[in-house]
């Protein structure tokens, strides 16, 4: 049995999961794997037999993921997991920019001890009252998990929903109300949309992509939510444009001294995945990763190794070999195979920048001398042999 | 041709609906009907010229109606106009219960300062952390225009949602989402739910329907939320509840004295139907309202006279009759019309409270002389003929 570390805290329904599989480790140590949430992992030292790391939330810059794939350790978040979390804090953040129940909420506790304050309020709550989201555009950017079912609540809210992702997959179709209206061009949402929320990750093709000239096009009195990353927006750019009432409200998630100062805009501090539900999704994620890559070698959500998935394992034994992406690789693995009489009968191999997994099944019993002639090829980090399911 | 005065700004996507029969007037005394926000009416002396009041909006307590019932005047309100700008303060009410956001902005707010902000506000965001919606129980008492439609937005951000009315209307019935479960009992609601909201008016029934015995019944930890009516709530209970935690948020939109003071109530301003959306919708329907009754003398949504809808006129001649709801009114009023050699084609008479309105399609014109004799019979307020 394996046995796994918990480095922090995950619910208990997460932990009566983890052990119904796993055996306890007390240490990292002695952990074929761990789960991880904030903890910061860059400074220790990773056993040379880790397997695996599972992050149970989407962030994974606690984790050193060069080191990681060097010595063959799979490195896991669970995308996704937070999906509604963020979901309903979009929604809320439609409604409270619509109307301003925050400025109402204060100007309640200030007059709290008037005594007319049920008739003054009467007339105050002119300057709070405005606008509902049902019939109003909804401009989603980015239809992964959240981004969809951020689309679908707007639909089921009585928005317009325009959706805009160059890389939408299948899944993220499929879940899709069929009203959104699915756009080619981002242009299309910026001209459109009264709200537009933003749902991709940061990378160097999206950092800052919503700029400047982005935000001139977008209609006057637009509202814009960011409870993705801060650097998807630039945020010099978005200061002015609420300086002159162009965009009446920017609601993010991220607190910095740019946004602190920022006329209407609100500043949630980062509560995008801080729920209960989340937490636990996370956590029950994270070890169906772990099952699905220690029992069967199927990699589900990995961020350093490519995703491999060849079901329940179907032989005796199957073979996950960790390597660098370079050529000839599998052309040697079935050189060294094929030398030793077995023949494949199942085999993936899927990249994920310079790395990659290959899954392997073949007709016949293994024995170690294979197991290390694969393990001696250039560029392979771990060779390891699980052994199939009694029938 | 009917003259309108608006009393106070009406949406012009209103007054626009009101067709080519019509013009607004400046003076009060020549027009056939007032258009009304909150302006209060009770001060008001009514020209005879006047047949209908329409308030844009659901309060009627700036209208005198018995005075209005007696001089005959119709007065309406626009009920579930504001249905979706309530329903989504309901949605916003429970996000902001489920996760502490208002705590989270100011506490931005007044870190605004530091530079480190961002860093600080991952330690901090603890404090703030909550639970999700989906998967929750939500309780909508009430199932009118707005609890309909808060039930079934409960639906779609994947709650689980418990309906009670005992006064359903087929038609929101037939608007609900059908996985709404319909109680017949408040206690379901009380022993099952995480969220409750009420949406019932205040009348002398519902005032307080939510005092200490209720509230213990319910659920450690719940969420009450009242965007209907203060008096609906025994507010010194609900102060307690929330004092030990047994109640974990209550969401109003009632600032008073009382609430103010509680903890972990979050209050808002009577911010309901505070949007455009709202107030158009107000004046849109309150302008159709008017202009069914004063062409075809059909009355939906009144407050003082009982509901007619006989459709568009197109007899030779239509009769409304307003009466004191009392015994052999409608044998006096027929006696006279047929005794003048009019067939009455249609009728309906509905009563509501002390009054009633009786509305006639006759297949021949009625005499003046006959419609003044209608109008002098003892507890008829008023007789008014609609010719095409």
């Amino acid at each position: 049995m394996y046995s796994v570390h918990c480095m922090n805290n995950i619910s208990q329904a997460g932990l009566d999961k983890l052990y119904k599989s796993f055996a306890p480790a007390k240490t990292l140590d002695a952990a074929d794997a761990v789960i991880v949430r904030s903890t910061n992992m860059h400074e220790l030292d990773l056993p040379s037999g880790l397997l695996a790391v599972a992050r149970a939330g989407a962030g994974v810059n606690n984790i050193p993921l060069d080191r990681c794939s060097e010595q063959g350790t799979v490195v896991f978040n669970t995308p996704g997991a937070n999906a509604n979390a963020v979901k309903e804090l979009v929604v809320a953040g439609m409604l409270m920019a619509s109307r301003d129940l925050i400025g109402s909420a204060q100007w309640v506790s200030e007059h709290a001890d008037d005594e007319t304050i049920a008739k003054d309020a009467e007339k105050a709550k002119n300057q709070f009252g405005g606008s509902e989201i049902s019939g109003k555009t909804l401009g989603v950017i980015g239809l992964g998990a959240i981004g969809a079912a951020v689309a679908n609540a707007g639909r089921r809210l009585g928005m317009h929903v325009l959706g805009f992702d160059p890389y939408l997959s299948i899944y993220a179709a499929w879940s899709l109300d069929r009203h959104v209206h699915y756009v080619q061009r981002l242009a299309d949402i910026l001209e459109t949309a009264d709200y537009i929320t933003i749902h991709v990750p940061a990378n160097d093709s999206t950092r800052g992509m919503i700029g400047r000239d982005q935000i001139a096009q977008m209609k006057d009195g637009v509202v814009v939510l960011n409870f993705a990353r801060d650097a998807l927006v630039d945020e010099q750019a978005m200061a002015r444009a609420l300086e002159s009432g162009h965009v009446s409200r920017y609601v993010t998630d991220f607190a910095n001294p740019t946004t602190t100062h920022m006329k209407n805009a609100l500043v949630f501090s980062h509560l995008g995945a801080s729920t209960k539900e989340a937490e636990a999704n996370c956590a029950a994620m994270a070890v169906d990763q772990l099952e699905e890559y220690l029992l069967e070698g199927n990699i589900v959500n990995s961020v350093n190794f490519g995703d491999v998935d060849l079901g329940p394992i179907q032989t005796d034994e199957r073979i996950v070999v960790l390597h660098r992406n370079i050529p000839n690789m599998i052309g040697q693995f079935s050189t060294i195979l094929a030398e030793s009489n077995l023949n494949i009968e199942n085999m993936a191999n899927k990249r994920r920048g310079e790395n990659a997994t290959t899954l392997i099944e073949t007709s016949g019993p293994w024995d170690d001398s294979v197991i290390e002639r694969i393990s001696a090829v250039e560029g392979v980090y771990r060779t390891r042999m699980i052994p199939g399911h009694e029938m | 041709m009917y003259s309108v005065h608006c009393l106070n700004n009406i949406a012009k996507v209103g007054t626009d609906r009101l067709g080519d029969n019509f013009t607004l007037t400046d003076n009060i005394d020549t027009a056939q009907a007032i258009m009304v926000r909150s302006a209060s009416l009770h001060d008001v002396d009514f020209s005879h010229e006047l047949l209908a009041i329409g308030r844009a909006g659901a309060g009627v307590n700036n209208i005198p109606l018995d005075r209005c019932a007696e001089q005959g005047i119709v007065v309406f309100n626009t009920p579930g106009a504001n249905a979706n700008g309530v329903k989504e303060m309901v949605i916003a009410g429970m996000l902001l219960a489920a996760r502490d956001i208002v705590g989270g902005i100011e506490w931005v707010d007044e870190n605004s300062d530091d530079p480190n902000v961002g860093k600080q506000a991952e330690k901090a965001k603890k404090d703030f952390a909550g639970t999700e919606l989906a998967g929750k129980n939500l309780g909508v008492i009430g199932l009118g225009a707005i609890g309909a439609m808060v039930a079934n937005a409960g639906r779609s951000l994947g709650m689980h949602v418990y309906g009670y009315d005992p006064f359903l209307s087929v038609k929101y019935a037939w608007s609900l989402d059908r996985h709404v479960r319909h109680v017949n009992n408040l206690s379901e609601i009380w022993a099952n739910c995480d969220y409750i909201t009420i949406h019932v008016p205040a009348t002398d029934k519902t005032r307080g329907m939510i005092g200490r015995d209720e509230i213990a019944a319910m659920k450690d930890g719940v969420v009450f939320l009242n965007y209907a009516r203060d008096a609906l709530v025994d507010e010194i209970a609900m102060s307690e509840a929330l004092q030990t935690g047994h109640v974990r948020r209550y969401m109003t939109d009632f600032a008073n004295s009382v609430t103010t003071q509680m903890k972990h109530a979050v209050v808002t301003p009577h911010l309901g139907a505070s949007t455009k959306e709202a107030e158009d919708n107000c004046a849109v329907m309150c302008a159709d309202e008017l202009r069914d009754y004063l062409e075809n003398g059909n009355i939906t949504n009144s407050v003082n006279y009982g509901a007619v809808d006989m459709g568009p006129m197109d007899g030779a001649m239509r009769l409304g009759v307003f009466h004191l709801n009392v015994p052999n009114m409608i044998g006096q009023i027929t006696s006279l019309v047929s005794g003048a050699g009019v067939n009455i084609e249609n009728m309906t008479d509905k009563s509501r409270g002390n009054y009633a309105y009786c509305l006639l399609d006759l297949g021949s014109e009625l005499s003046d002389t006959t419609i003044a004799q209608l109008s002098s019979i003892d507890g008829i307020y008023r007789v008014r003929a609609i010719r095409k």
